[in-house]
C-alpha cells in the first residue's frame, strides 16, 4: 500500500533525469550578460538564458527582438549574439597547451561578434549558409 | 639571477651583469614564449540575413569583417578568399562575392530594438560594387569606402 506513495516520486525522479540528460556534457562556457529574451536549446530542452547561465556543446542560442547574449567560453572566446539571431555551438575542444583544439560555431541568422580566445587562432571556425570563415592569424 | 661585475678599463667604469647559464636559458625561454602569448585576438563580425522566398537577392546575404587578425572565407562552392585585417567579405543573396575595406565595426549592439544590421543594412542593390559596405550589389550603408577586389558568383 505504502509502495503506491512512492510511484509519483519515482516518476518525478525519472522525469528529472530525462530533462537533465541532454546537459550531461560538460559546460563549454557561460553567459556574462543577457538582455531581454534569449533561449538556449539543447535537444528537446529549452532554457531561458540569463546572466551566468551555462552553455553546452550542440546548444542553439536564439535571441529575440531587442535581445543580446554575451557568451564567454572556457578558452576566453567571446561571442556576442545580436537581436533576432540564431547560432549553433557546434564544437568546442579546448586544448590549452597543444594544437588539437577546435572551436566551431554555425551562424544561421542575425548579427554576431566573435573574439578569439587563448587558443591558436587557427582553431576557430564560423560556418554560415554562405560559406565558412576560418581565422588565420 | 646573476651578479653585477664592475670593471675599470682606462678610467671608465663599466658594469656587467653576469648571468648564470640557467638564468640565460630562462630569459631565452621567456623571450621565445612572448610571440605566442602576444598573438592578438581576432575579431570577426558577421551580419547574416537568410534569403526567404519573395525576398530580393540584394536584401539578404552575408557580410563578415575581420580585425585584429586575418581570416579566410571559403564559399559554398569552394572558392577561398583571404581577408586581411580591416577588410570584409560580402555575399549577396544571388551569390555575388565582393570584398571591401572597413573603417570600423559593422555591427553595433548598443542600440537594441532595431533590425540586426545596425551599422550595415542591406538595401536595394545597384550591382556595381560601389557605395558604402556592400553585399555585392546590395547597399550596406556603413561609413566605409569599399574597394572591391573580388566579384564572383557563388551558390549560397
Amino acid at each position: 500500500m505504502h509502495r503506491h506513495k512512492f510511484i509519483p516520486v519515482f516518476a518525478i525522479a525519472i522525469f528529472s533525469l530525462q530533462s537533465t540528460a541532454s546537459f550531461a556534457e560538460p559546460k563549454i562556457g557561460h553567459a556574462t550578460g543577457v538582455t531581454n529574451s534569449v533561449q538556449g536549446v539543447v535537444g528537446s530542452n529549452v532554457q531561458r538564458l540569463s546572466k551566468d547561465s551555462e552553455v553546452y556543446p550542440n546548444e542553439v542560442v536564439r535571441t529575440g527582438a531587442a535581445s543580446v547574449a554575451d557568451l564567454v567560453f572556457l578558452d576566453q572566446t567571446n561571442l556576442t549574439v545580436g537581436p533576432v539571431s540564431e547560432v549553433h555551438l557546434d564544437k568546442f575542444v579546448y586544448d590549452p597547451g597543444g594544437s588539437s583544439g577546435s572551436v566551431v560555431i554555425q551562424a544561421t541568422r542575425g548579427t554576431f561578434r566573435f573574439v578569439t580566445g587563448t587558443q591558436d587562432n587557427k582553431v576557430y571556425q564560423i560556418k554560415t549558409p554562405y560559406g565558412t570563415l576560418g581565422i588565420r592569424g | 639571477m646573476g651578479r653585477l661585475v664592475y670593471a675599470d678599463s682606462g678610467g671608465a667604469k663599466k658594469v656587467f651583469l653576469v648571468m648564470h647559464h640557467f638564468t640565460k636559458a630562462f630569459v631565452l625561454a621567456v623571450l621565445l614564449a612572448i610571440p605566442s602569448t602576444l598573438s592578438m585576438a581576432a575579431v570577426v563580425e558577421v551580419v547574416l540575413i537568410p534569403c526567404t522566398p519573395g525576398m530580393a537577392p540584394s536584401a539578404c546575404g552575408l557580410k563578415a569583417s575581420v580585425s585584429g587578425g586575418s581570416a579566410t572565407f571559403t564559399t559554398a562552392d569552394g572558392q577561398t578568399i583571404t581577408l586581411a585585417p580591416g577588410t570584409s567579405v560580402s555575399v549577396s543573396g544571388s551569390g555575388i562575392v565582393s570584398q571591401s575595406v572597413e573603417a570600423g565595426p559593422i555591427v553595433n549592439f548598443a542600440s537594441l530594438g532595431t533590425d540586426p544590421t545596425t551599422t550595415s543594412s542591406i538595401g536595394s542593390g545597384n550591382g556595381n560594387g560601389g557605395g558604402g559596405g556592400q553585399i555585392a550589389g546590395g547597399n550596406f550603408t556603413g561609413p566605409t569606402n569599399p574597394t572591391n577586389t573580388a566579384s564572383n558568383k557563388v551558390s549560397p
